[in-house]
């Protein structure tokens, strides 16, 4: 025990004072083994590294990231943006609507909320402080809309915790799609209502509409739109429609990705390269967070930790909603410390014992993990969401925490309804 | 500004890169296959794993070298230099620890799968020692580049330590 004890306090030392999460990982992990199995536990290390790094479902990753740096160098992210507001600046709000709208379409062809918040935050935040909007709101409606990245399908860390339960990719994706709807849909009817007894934004929006009735406004738009919108179509329809696997099907996205930034951003050798190296830089970085966890939880089930966790949870003879409640508490405190990826691969190997006990259902609780750290992107010191934008904005933390809070409220409350009402994300994937 | 990353690194970088590409291409050929000729390349999923290995290992020295790892930041950035050079010193001498231990555990695998003439089960039927060496490759440059991440670290600590010193009144 004090051997397991020394393990937790150094890992959380070395972890509070900055050392990078994999090594912080491996370390927990390979102490964990040395200390019930002794060095002979350590001899699985190699196998478990090779099988972690060779899991064919997490190639899916660095296509998903590739088809988004070929979008984001091809221009598709401004048209987007552009289509959007045409349909959406009728509803109060205005742009602000057209962030969340934006993020949310975005991230359907986005697995990462700081690709989507940054993407559709370069292109807004311009235009929203021409317009003379109200910033701290629209930082909280960016900050916000980015996080829907991870929720609305193909999602990163949906797939590295489909990986680390075991469970059908496609079937989380396909959970995430309603609630990941509604949570943005919450978001936009929270826009409205804060806009509705206020009066029009500013003179631009009325000449620049007047500008569009004369230029066959509805061609512009669905012009703009299409394009994004036909990339989702296909990789959704392709997944979905069981004729492709989710790696292949990111395979194809970033075909038509690569076919769109060569005749809308006229790809030159050079932005190719560059769109290859984030790809592989951003996939490195994600991938070894998860080689590091699979050692992690490797350790975690051939000790027992795992279990032991659940025995001090039943322990506490909480009902199972009392047991989620306190994880949304767990959650939200982690989520200020963590960022998403270590909080999939840290938390799920310890709780898998506890959610079987509990007879939670695997996908829903992918789903639930996901709004969890949407809200810890949210939440300060450590929201990467508030970073991203406060970088891009280079506006105060404070105000772009401050604006994201209302959006952390909706989040908690939408978080309830999923306990409440499990089929919003269970009807999908069982249909 | 010229590239001052080390030129191993670069190269691994060039071959993740192209590993990423080589994937691509290689579920792209086999939809088209499967497809326009009801046929299978049979090969694509295990060649895309070993891909995924050398995207993954290759790529890591040059996030390692732009400190691009995510860390929890909490007290890192909030340090003054010296301190925040001896913290990351402690930190890159765990790291290396561990670096060293997947290397040997890794090393005793290959040696394992050599000795023991494992072959794969699928249409490619190699040995597996092949493919795993690309995971002593890259952990040998994650070790040298953690290596030469200390020594920096420690030359710059030296400097501030000598600077101190020149300040002080004789």
């Amino acid at each position: 025990m004090i051997g397991i004890g020394l393990i937790v306090v150094a890992s959380l030392c070395l972890l509070i004072l900055g050392m990078w999460i994999p090594f912080v990982l491996a370390l927990a992990g390979m102490g964990l083994l040395i200390a019930f199995k002794g060095i002979a536990g350590l001899n699985a290390v190699g196998f478990v590294t090779w099988n972690a790094v060779t899991n064919f479902t997490l190639t899916a990753i660095p296509l998903y990231i590739l088809m988004a740096e070929l979008l984001l160098r091809s221009g598709l992210s401004n048209r987007l943006y552009r289509g959007l507001n045409r349909l959406t600046r009728v509803l109060p709000g205005g742009l602000l609507q057209t962030n969340i709208a934006g993020c949310a379409v975005f991230a359907a062809v986005s697995g990462s909320s700081v690709t989507t918040a940054a993407t559709i935050g370069s292109v807004a935040l311009p235009e929203l402080q021409r317009r003379g909007y109200p910033m701290r709101m629209a930082y909280g409606s960016l900050a916000a809309g980015g996080s829907l990245g991870i929720l609305i399908p193909p999602s990163i860390p949906l797939i590295v915790y489909g990986a680390l339960v075991e469970a059908s990719v496609v079937k989380l994706f396909l959970a995430g799609i309603v609630p990941g709807l509604l949570l943005a849909l919450l978001f936009m009817a929270f826009v409205a209502t804060a806009f509705w007894r206020r009066s029009p934004i500013s003179e631009p929006v009325a000449a620049e509409a007047a500008e569009d009735e004369s230029q066959d406004s509805l061609q512009r738009t669905l012009l703009d739109i299409l394009p994004t919108l036909s990339v989702i179509a296909v990789v959704l329809v392709s997944l979905y429609g069981g004729w492709a696997t989710p790696t292949e099907a990111a395979a194809v996205g970033c075909a038509i990705g690569l076919i769109f930034a060569l005749f809308y951003g006229g790809l030159t050798f050079e932005s190719l390269r560059s769109a290859v190296q984030s790809a592989v830089s951003f996939s490195a970085i994600m991938l070894f967070i998860v080689v590091a966890a699979m050692v992690f939880s490797y350790a975690v089930t051939i000790t027992g930790a795992g279990r032991m966790v659940t025995d001090v949870v039943l322990s506490l003879e909480l009902s199972k909603t009392s047991f989620l409640v306190v994880l949304i508490l767990v959650f939200a405190v982690l989520g200020c410390l963590l960022e998403s990826m270590s909080m999939v691969v840290i938390t799920v190997p310890l709780l898998l014992p506890a959610l079987v006990s509990y007879d939670i259902d695997k996908i829903w609780f992918g789903i639930f993990l996901m709004i969890m750290i949407e809200l810890g992107q949210l939440t300060p010191p450590l929201g990467i969401n508030l970073f991203v934008i406060q970088g891009i904005s280079s506006a105060k933390f404070q105000d772009v925490a401050v604006g994201a809070l209302p959006y952390c409220v909706l989040i908690v409350a939408f978080t309830l309804a999923i306990i409440m009402f499990p089929h919003i994300a269970l009807w999908l994937p069982n249909l | 500004m010229p590239d001052s990353t080390p030129v191993p690194v670069r190269m691994l970088d060039r071959v993740a890169g192209g590993a990423l590409l080589l994937m691509l291409a290689l579920m792209m050929a086999e939809i088209v296959a499967r497809g326009a000729f009801e046929a299978s390349l049979y090969v694509t999923e295990e060649v895309c794993s070993y891909l995924l290995a050398v995207l993954v290992f290759f790529g890591l020295p040059r996030v390692m070298l732009q400190d691009a790892l995510i860390r929890v930041d909490v007290l890192h950035s909030r340090l003054s230099e010296r301190y925040r050079l001896v913290v990351n010193l402690i930190c890159f001498v765990v790291s290396i620890i561990i670096a060293a231990v997947f290397l040997y555990q890794i090393g005793r695998l290959v040696m394992s799968s050599y000795r023991r003439d494992i072959v794969t089960t699928s249409g490619l039927e190699i040995h597996i020692y092949l493919p795993q060496m690309i995971m002593i490759v890259g952990f040998l440059a994650i070790f040298c580049v953690l290596v030469l991440l200390t020594v920096r670290t420690l030359r710059r600590l030296a400097e501030i330590q000598q600077a101190t010193r020149a300040k002080k009144p004789q």
